[in-house]
């Protein structure tokens, strides 16, 4: 070390003298090194702290913005199964009104067969007659006689059961009506129930979401499924994106007939441009129309009056109609231009004309292409349902994400803080360790000095 | 409601500058062939009306493709062929390339060759002709050996040419036999052409096949 070895004795004065210096700029380096540690893991960690409560926040405003959102999802839903209540109130009463007749009916039925019933006194019309029968052969007690009672009583029973005939097949004919009228209110009454369930369960949500109470509200939030519903709709909406995929390429071609091909808008053909921007309007009329027909809230149509969300609707309903019938027209132009093109490469080639195929007429092909344009307008206004979960889901999980975020980068500056620290106190031993000899020195003198010091206060 | 018309206002005015600063751009060509018929060389024509049939196949609506010959003095409205701009629509544009097919044809059945090759003279009438064109991009395709040989009567071999903005593409230039033997000479021919047109301001293009034409004209 400096060229000198662990022998020579300039290299122990030099170390001595090294030791003695850090022992007199202890208070100082031990301050620096605090400041520089302790200082910068305070800062770390206050910036872990507030992460940690933006995090928290951002958390919390999710949470009241889901539910908020399940709130309202559920307002509609209910207001919806009323409506739907109110509207099948009168037919669910007409139809118990109905079944109830019915059984009073039967019951007001059965009512006289039992009457028909009562009136019949087996009992006693058998005795008269058994004793009628008696009196007349009173003197003949021969067996032969007696068979003979024996059949008058069987008769005489027979002719008093006989108009009871009819009032049994009337109770026979009764019993299965009732038991169907009994099965049908039965019916109705489950359905009523399972409704009352149903409504039961969405009431008791709608509470937990607009309760005063934060706790109540997040475990509302909190049994939200966010992210299922949110991929489901993506999978639609990639299968919408295909459609239109298919579509562009569709009317691209025949675009050209319509705006010409020389030009390029940005860099894009004009054709492509073109037909870009009827897809695009293709997918604001099947929102509008989503929006307006009350199915779904993207824009703020849903929030207008009846009549002007009426006329929006049938304007959508044209729009689309009319996109529909346009790319009609492009898919039998796309077919014409290609059997031109084709038509054009053979001559070019020297082919010759005549060797393209008779093409008069609608091909299979052309249908395919037509059934594909009418279509697909509807089916990109059918996109916009997924569109919305999309978006709504979205924004949710963007907070979600962003809180996760939040809370791991404030786990990392609260353990970057510790380790600062911790290094900190380290580098402070290892300075002590360095210096250990002076510091025991100083002890002993400070052991030394405070009884002496004591005394001296003691006999002041 | 001032506010949002003020906003109106001033997405229109941005799309306005957006289309002002170039946003809305012309991909439309002009095409002028020229063909050698000069001598042997006129063996070649077939081929080169079988190239101008595929360059004009692969046009867009509102390209315009003139062809002429390089003959004795090519600076000469005989020496064009054909010289149409196609209509706007891709279907009105298909059927008008037919027609150029027929022209092309009908020229090919009747072609003759020439004693003398003005190559300068032809360069020089195709510049003028694409000069008055509308078309963003103005190209001539030479179809010829480029071995000029002016006659007496039409010496245009001092003619100063002006090709700004103009690229010229020459294909099929073939060499000849007396080239086998000393390589470099049909290189220089090259060069030396390639040094009067870019000194001309043009831009020079060197096919060697019809592909190659086609993929860089396309």
């Amino acid at each position: 070390m400096f060229g000198l070895t662990w022998t020579d004795w300039q290299l122990w004065l030099l170390i001595a003298g090294v030791i003695v210096l850090l022992y007199i700029a202890r208070p100082y380096l031990h301050g620096l090194f605090r400041s520089v540690f302790f200082g910068l893991a305070y800062v770390l960690r206050d910036v872990a702290r507030r992460l940690e409560a933006a995090g928290n926040a951002v958390y919390e405003r999710y949470i009241e913005l889901v539910a908020a959102h399940t709130a309202e999802t559920l307002e509609q839903k209910m207001i919806s199964q009323e409506l739907k209540l109110e509207k099948r109130a009168p037919e669910i009463d007409r139809r118990a009104s109905g079944i109830v007749d019915r059984l009073e009916t039967s019951r007001a039925e059965l009512d006289a067969t039992i009457e028909a019933f009562r009136a019949v006194d087996l009992d006693e019309q058998t005795l008269q007659t058994v004793r009628a029968r008696m009196d007349e052969n009173s003197f003949s007690r021969s067996k032969s006689k007696l068979t003979s009672a024996v059949s008058d009583v069987r008769r005489a029973v027979k002719e008093e059961l006989t108009p009871l005939r009819p009032q049994i097949n009337a109770l026979r004919s009764e019993l299965k009506p009732m038991a169907e009228n009994t099965a049908r209110l039965r019916s109705i009454s489950t359905e009523l129930e399972r409704s009352a369930k149903r409504i039961n369960e969405d009431l008791v949500t709608f509470e937990a979401c607009i309760h005063p109470d934060y706790e109540a509200r997040r475990a509302a939030a909190q049994r939200q499924s966010i992210l299922i519903p949110w991929l489901l709709a993506l999978l639609v909406m990639s299968v919408a994106l295909t459609g239109v995929f298919l579509n562009f390429f569709l009317i691209q071609r025949p675009m050209a007939e319509i705006v010409g091909d020389d030009l390029q808008v940005m860099g894009v053909d004009l054709p492509t441009a073109a037909a870009l921007v009827v897809i695009f309007l293709e997918a604001v009329a099947g929102i509008v129309l989503m929006d307006a027909a009350g199915i779904t809230r993207i824009t703020l149509i849903s929030t207008l009056p009846r009549l002007p969300k009426r006329i929006l609707l049938y304007a959508a309903i044209a729009f689309l109609a009319a996109f529909s019938f346009f790319e009609a027209i492009l898919a039998i132009q796309r077919e014409v231009l290609i059997q031109i093109d084709q038509e054009t490469t053979r001559m070019a080639l020297g082919e010759g004309a005549e060797a393209t195929q008779d093409s008069s007429g609608v091909s299979l092909t052309m249908i395919a292409q037509m059934v594909l344009a009418v279509l697909i307008p509807w089916l990109l206004a059918i996109a916009a349902i997924p569109l919305e979960t999309v978006i709504q889901n979205f924004v949710f999980i963007l907070r979600l994400v962003l809180h996760q975020v939040m809370i791991f980068l404030a786990f990392i500056f609260a353990t970057l803080a510790t380790i600062l620290k911790a290094l900190g106190l380290f580098v402070l031993r290892v300075y002590d360790l360095l210096i250990f000899l002076p510091l025991v020195i100083e002890g002993m003198v400070r052991r030394v000095r405070r009884p002496a010091r004591r005394k001296a206060e003691g006999a002041a | 409601m001032i506010s949002s018309a003020l906003k109106r206002l001033a997405s229109l005015a941005v799309l306005v500058s957006v289309a002002a600063c170039g946003a809305i751009t012309s991909n439309s060509k002009a095409v002028f062939m020229l063909v050698d018929v000069s001598g042997t060389y006129v063996r070649e024509v077939p081929d080169a009306i079988m190239t101008a049939k595929l360059l004009t196949s692969k046009l867009n609506s509102n390209d315009m493709f003139a062809f002429g010959e390089i003959g004795s003095c090519s600076f000469s409205d005989n020496s064009l062929i054909v010289r149409r701009t196609l209509p706007g629509t891709p279907s009105q544009a298909a059927l008008a390339k037919q027609d150029v097919f027929r022209s092309l044809e009908t020229y090919g059945e009747q072609v003759d060759a020439t004693d003398w090759t003005d190559i300068r003279g032809g360069l020089r009438y195709a510049a003028s002709e694409l000069e008055q064109s509308d078309q963003g991009k103005r190209i001539i395709v030479v179809h010829s050996d480029l071995v000029e040989d002016v006659s007496p009567d039409c010496d245009t071999s001092e003619l100063s040419l002006d090709l700004e903005g103009i690229t010229v593409v020459v294909t099929n230039v073939t060499r000849s036999d007396r080239e086998a033997s000393d390589p470099d000479a049909y290189f220089r021919r090259l060069e030396e052409w390639q040094a009067l047109v870019e000194e001309a301001g043009g831009k020079w293009v060197h096919a060697n096949s019809r592909d190659r034409l086609l993929e860089y004209i396309f």
